[in-house]
């Protein structure tokens, strides 16, 4: 059983976080940014400088999921925008545990190269397929070809990360320049306002020196490690969203007064508030077991657990919005009050990187195989 | 309790199960009438009080294991896997033995503790009443002095096994004139004397799982008042405070059961899925979602416990959702035995789907839970509202 102590220590580390974002802009924090861009060099700087993009390879060792989980928590609940979960929990460490690299990683850690990360195009955390580029091998070069979509701050980023299968089955990781001849970014369309999205179209030569430690080198384990904790830290974002809406609705229906007494001090809208918490409770609890679980030597996650708990996160974070709009009125339907921010961040988190559909068949199917599995022994039973 | 520790408690259970469950006690269905299940509650209470394993987070001096919460899941965890059936005594080892444990005096305890663990004594609990429901502190039942001892009139509600009774632990008003929360008192009566009068209460199930109470100036002894006078109240919100988080792990636990016995009754409906099999999935799918957060966050009370913190309102997140889970669950089964209703099985799972009716209504309504969960964010108070 794990420390409260640990979990203790990776809160105090958020507030840090908190700290710093609260330094970046007030009111909230990043409202301009989310109505522009979507991505501030400015903004994203400042948090570099405070370090945080780094946690996870601070003093070669690195923050446990359970602090990156709840890092991510601050990072949903303020809505930061740019490619925090995916710089901190996954191009760093890759970048930093990959072996040799053009890219600079202190640079990348301090918000002055901007990566963005190519996640898998199809599969599951467990098996992911991780992109439909073409790749053939001439020699020690490598001519990729294809399209990349949903690429966080592809517009914005210095490099790409590519992940990619080779001819002999496993998984490479090339950087990419933005700038490179081959290379053309095309914007998305922005769901989530925080992390704007690009098409990525390469038509690329990659030789031995564009390559995560060079020509040789396969990445599937490290790749996989850091893909279950991505998952995990966006899990985290969703709660983050989740309990700051939960916090700004009681706040205001506390104050907000009908019929000459505060409308939260109404049965009807308790109620509403209090499933509210109750999701955001029975997710948190979740999402921080299953990072403790990754964290644990002794344990592993099974892609049903990280299915579960992505599931269960983004259902939560979407029936808590939902809930609060409702308890919020009309105040809740106006852009004024935000709440576009969040449905935004909960809309792309629940399919990224992976459909919420496909994640449900995971959890089905280990379900059924339990329960099938486990059906002789209650058979005996009865 | 470190890994090695747990995983060698767990193999010690399912070693004394194996050797000490009998099967036919694990399916109701089998068992006949009402009275066999109530027979087999008592002696699996017997078995289980005697192997150590009724009250495992108890002192052992008083017949338990001492173990800590984690281990105490695990027990929990282990019975709930093997299907074990409930015990008597179950309720009130959970919510009264605290109670007894951190405000009983030597003498009761020596007196008490160990019959109820190996179900010498079966108890019941008298703290609904007619008029006190979820407003329990405006309870009514009252304990008037008489020479060194006291008697207690009024009526109890919901009584669970109060019938099967030796003997109730009991919240009486003991001062009338104290605000409505401090002139309470927790005490202990025989339910084998004259001015008790116990009628079963059929529920909608068809058994006599209840009972009303009257009490009718029934002798309560004075060494049978438990804590201070007027200070029952406290005792028994504090004691219940602690437990609650162990008392739903255990139901939480038999949820996973319930939901993985839906699953194979989905696999076994045939050769022909329709597209309500698809429907089914889903449900049982979702169920098994909120199966696993509602498992997270009370392993996560669990670890506040153990570490003395205040667990706050997710005990009552936990009552709240693995209630309407459970009820949720009950509805799928009946749905998938459709056209078998009317076999044993069937009839049995009927029984249950509306026994499960009383899951939301007792130990605090939902409508309760949610209160507590309001005021547990500082909601405003519905006072203020006219």
């Amino acid at each position: 059983m794990i420390g409260v102590g640990e979990l203790e220590e990776a809160r105090a580390l958020r507030a840090g976080l908190h700290e710093t974002l609260r330094g970046v802009a007030t009111q909230h924090p990043f409202e301009p940014v989310l109505d522009g861009d979507g991505f501030a060099r400015s903004v994203w700087e400042a948090i570099g400088s405070g370090g945080w993009l780094g946690v996870a390879e601070e003093d070669g060792i690195g923050a446990a999921a359970s602090t990156l989980v709840a890092l991510a928590h601050e990072v949903g609940a303020q809505v930061v925008p740019g490619p925090f979960s995916a710089t901190m929990a996954f191009a760093v460490p890759l970048l930093a545990r990959g072996g040799a690299s053009t890219v600079d990683v202190a640079s990348v850690v301090a918000g002055t190269t901007v990566v963005a990360a190519a996640f898998p195009a199809r599969g599951m955390p467990h098996a992911p397929r991780w992109t439909d580029l073409e790749v053939t091998e001439a020699g020690r070069q490598l001519h990729v070809r294809g399209r990349l979509s949903a690429v966080i701050a592809a517009c914005d980023a210095d490099v790409v990360l590519v992940p990619f299968t080779r001819s002999d089955g496993a998984t490479a990781i090339a950087t990419v320049s933005s700038t490179a001849s081959g290379v053309t970014v095309e914007p998305e369309t922005r769901l989530d306002r925080a992390k704007p999205t690009g098409a990525v179209q390469l038509d690329v030569h990659i030789g031995p020196d564009d390559l995560l430690g060079g020509w040789d080198a396969r990445h599937d384990e490290l790749l996989a490690h850091w893909l279950v904790r991505h998952q995990l830290c966006v899990s985290g974002e969703l709660v983050g969203a989740a309990a700051e809406i939960v916090a700004r609705t009681v706040r205001y229906v506390s104050e907000r007064r009908q019929f000459g007494v505060p409308v939260g001090s109404f049965q009807a809208v308790k109620h509403l508030v209090a499933e509210a918490h109750a999701d955001v409770e029975l997710a948190r609890a979740l999402v921080e077991e299953c990072a403790r679980r990754d964290d644990d030597p002794d344990d592993s996650l099974a892609a049903a657990d990280l299915a579960a708990c992505h599931l269960v996160c983004s259902r939560a974070a979407r029936r808590v919005l939902d809930r609060a709009v409702q308890a919020h009125g009309g105040m809740g339907f106006t852009w004024d009050h935000g709440m576009q921010y969040w449905y935004g961040l909960a809309l792309f988190a629940e399919h990224h990187p992976f459909p919420a559909r496909v994640l449900h068949a995971v959890a089905w199917d280990a379900l059924q195989a339990r329960a099938l599995d486990a059906a002789p022994a209650r058979s005996e039973d009865a | 309790m470190d890994r090695h520790q747990l995983a060698e408690l767990r193999r010690e259970l399912q070693e004394w199960l194996a050797a000490n469950l009998p099967p036919e006690w694990c399916d109701p269905t089998g068992l006949g009438d009402e009275d066999a299940l109530t027979a087999v509650r008592r002696a699996w209470g017997e078995r289980l009080g005697a192997g150590r394993w009724a009250a495992p987070s108890w002192p052992s001096q008083w017949g338990g294991r001492d173990l800590p919460p984690e281990g105490h899941a695990v027990v929990l965890e282990e019975l709930a896997r093997a299907n074990a059936p409930d015990t008597l005594n179950g309720s009130p080892i959970t919510i009264f033995g605290p109670m007894l444990l951190q405000e009983g005096t030597t003498a009761q305890k020596e007196r008490y503790l160990r019959r109820m663990i190996d179900h010498s004594d079966i108890w019941c609990q008298g703290f609904s009443e007619p008029d006190a429901g979820s407003d329990l502190a405006s309870l009514r039942s009252s304990l008037t002095p008489d020479g060194d001892d006291f008697r207690v009139s009024g009526q109890k509600l919901w009584t669970t096994h109060g019938h099967h009774a030796d003997l109730c632990f009991m919240l009486v008003r003991s001062d009338r004139d104290a605000p409505k929360h401090a002139g309470i008192s927790l005490v202990i009566v025989a339910m084998d004397q004259p001015g008790v009068t116990v009628k079963p209460l059929r529920n909608i199930a068809g058994t006599n799982h209840f009972s009303e109470v009257f009490f009718d100036e029934a002798k309560v002894r004075a060494e049978d008042i438990v804590g201070r006078l007027n200070d029952g109240w406290r005792i028994a919100t504090e004691a219940l405070a602690h437990e609650r988080g162990v008392t739903f792990a255990r139901r939480v636990f038999l949820l996973g059961r319930e939901i993985d016995e839906a699953i194979e009754l989905l696999a076994r409906r045939g050769d022909h899925p329709t597209s309500a099999d698809s429907s089914f999935a889903h449900r049982l799918a979702d169920l098994s979602l909120e199966h696993r957060a509602l498992g997270a966050l009370v392993s996560r009370i669990l670890e506040l416990t153990a570490a003395g913190e205040d667990v706050g309102v997710l005990p009552s997140i936990v009552k709240l959702r693995w209630s309407e889970a459970h009820q949720r669950t009950r509805d799928v089964v009946l749905e998938l035995l459709a056209e078998d209703l009317a076999s044993p099985h069937g009839a049995e799972q009927v029984r249950r789907f509306l026994f499960s009716k009383a899951a939301t209504i007792y130990a605090g309504t939902s409508e309760v839970q949610r209160n507590l969960i309001a005021a547990g964010l500082r909601m405003p108070s519905s006072r203020s509202a006219s």
